[in-house]
């Protein structure tokens, strides 16, 4: 494998980790509004 | 220092992964979409002066000094929710204004100018309730926040497309769903912020406005600065256009101000306002509805509404709240689904279904009324709800496939005063038909069943402007030499 290929592949996995990163950071709030409103809801069904 | 928000600074370089665009464009949605979820204001404000009651203005006061100035009194909830209206005014007028200048200067500096108004909006208002001043309340949230919600709910729709083009209707959706989801977070912590911020003296709702337009404006401007868009002529790695054209997708672009010389553009502008204002209406009749049309059978007690003792009203009255908390929920999941959906069925279809099966729907919640199922009752409306968000989701990827994607998200800024007026014409024409029906002697119970026509009806007007859409004519596409100059002044083919 090449500098390149190697900076390349690297360069890829670091991209998703950024993914995985960025989504967790809005993901996380939302999950929460979700749960208390999930919450809230569930009296309907008592 | 400005230079950072250039468009230019924004082109992503070799190796930049896509999926980072929805997450940024997520983080500016669920902001402004508390504007769903200011009503959690209301009643704490409406005893900002007494703290543990409303003070009453004395009755000798005139009008203006009543409602406006409140010396030593409290504002009346009426004139607090004004707010809503400016909201969605504003929203509507400055996406149609600043449409144009986005396509121009980029999605970061128009994400990063929406952060400033939209967080900028709640220290005024802080400000407008630290000194019980009601204009600074209109002026900060209201007018400069509906500028913000305008500018922050366009910006990244023509850069997702752009990135997206194998997957428009999902990329659009998934940030719109941000929209609709800003309110289910955004509530909950201000009710969390203004329990701890309260004392004695004070509600804790400037406090609550100080903290969550810094929380704000630090998380918008992380979607803006998140923003990249694609070089010119950028395509997902494998994915090649379909080599059969699709009649309903164009290759082509048309110009933001040839765009309302369509009939194509008034078409949609039809689809989307009457599919907001029957949803409008259908979401402030929900939980009045369940409530009364069930009364006290929701809580195991056989008697109607009217006869129902306070504390059982009470009961309901969070029933009533929890409905609208899980009506909120499939508000989100329906803009993923359905514009995930138009993807594969087309946008067309897609309306078709909203309209013809949203009319059965409407028709069919009275029915569900009678036969006493609650289920069904909770069911339908539920089912409404997500086609009332995937309406919503759908339009940017309908409109980049008419108009083609150049200049997509300045159109869909003007085709949002369709909202500003659906904003207006749901509500008035629910209020105006109950109270109508009221005075020709209907039971409450069933003074909703017009109503429910009526929007059904206006979903008919909608299926009758979907039916008609057809391609954009030919001579209202850019010419090469048109496309090429507009690239160059929204700096996409710098370096060439």
């Amino acid at each position: 494998m090449t500098g390149t290929e190697r900076t390349e592949k690297e360069a890829a996995g670091g991209n998703w980790l950024a993914v995985a990163m960025a989504w967790t950071a809005v993901g996380v709030p939302l999950a929460w509004g979700i749960y208390k409103t999930l919450e809230k809801a569930l009296i309907l069904f008592r | 220092m400005f230079d950072v928000l250039a468009k230019e600074r924004t082109v992503a370089g070799p190796g930049f992964n896509r999926w980072l665009v929805p997450p940024a464009a997520l983080a500016i949605h669920l902001c402004i979409g508390m504007a769903y979820g200011f009503s959690v204001f209301w009643l704490p404000l409406s005893q900002s002066v007494g703290v543990t009651a409303p003070v009453a203005c004395p009755a000798d006061l005139d009008w203006f000094t009543r409602l406006i100035v409140a010396p030593g009194c409290d504002w009346k909830i009426s004139t607090l929710g004004w707010m809503y209206t400016l909201f969605f005014v504003y929203l509507g007028s400055f996406a149609a204004i600043f449409g144009g200048w986005l396509e121009h200067a980029g999605p970061r500096k128009a994400g990063f100018v929406a952060a400033c108004c939209w967080g900028g909006g709640f220290l005024i208002s802080a400000l407008g309730v630290h000194l019980h001043e009601i204009r600074l309340l209109w002026l900060g949230s209201g007018v400069l926040g509906g500028c913000g919600l305008g500018l922050g709910y366009i910006s990244p729709v023509s850069t997702l497309i752009k990135w997206f083009p194998d997957k428009r209707g999902m990329a659009t959706g998934l940030a719109i769903a941000g929209f609709g989801g800003g309110a289910m977070i955004g509530s909950p912590l201000a009710d969390l912020l203004m329990k701890h911020f309260r004392t004695e003296v004070s509600v804790g709702v400037w406090e609550t406005f100080v903290t969550m337009g810094i929380i704000y404006f630090l998380c918008m401007t992380a979607g803006a600065f998140g923003y990249r868009v694609p070089p010119l002529g950028w395509k997902p790695k494998g994915w090649t256009p379909p080599a059969a054209q699709k009649a309903m997708i164009t290759t082509r672009h048309v110009h933001l101000y040839r765009a309302p010389n369509t009939p194509q553009f008034w078409l949609l502008w039809g689809v989307l306002c009457m599919n907001v204002s029957a949803g409008i209406g259908v979401i402030g009749m929900a939980s009045p509805m369940l409530q009364e049309v069930f009364g006290g059978r929701l809580i195991d007690v056989d008697l109607g509404f009217a006869a129902l003792a306070g504390d059982q009203r009470q009961l309901l009255a969070s029933i009533g709240a929890g409905f609208t908390g899980l009506l909120s929920l499939f508000n989100i999941v329906g803009r993923i689904f359905w514009a995930s959906l138009s993807d594969y069925i087309g946008r067309k279809r897609t309306y078709l279904v909203f309209f013809a099966f949203g009319m059965f729907l409407y028709a069919s919640t009275p029915y569900a009324g009678q036969i006493g199922s609650v289920a069904l009752f909770v069911g339908i409306f539920c089912l409404i709800l997500t086609m009332y968000g995937g309406g919503f989701a759908t339009v940017p990827a309908y409109l980049a496939d008419m108009f083609g994607t150049q200049f997509v998200g300045a159109i869909h800024g003007r085709l949002l005063t369709a909202w500003s007026t659906a904003g207006i014409l749901g509500p008035v024409l629910v209020n105006y038909i109950r109270e109508d029906q009221l005075a020709r002697g209907v039971a409450p119970q069933a003074a909703y069943n017009t109503t429910l026509y009526v929007l059904a009806a206006l979903l008919l007007i909608g299926l009758v402007c979907n039916a008609l859409m057809r391609p954009v004519d030919g001579k209202f596409h850019m010419s090469d030499a048109e496309l090429d100059a507009e690239r160059r002044l929204a700096h996409e083919l710098a370096g060439r």
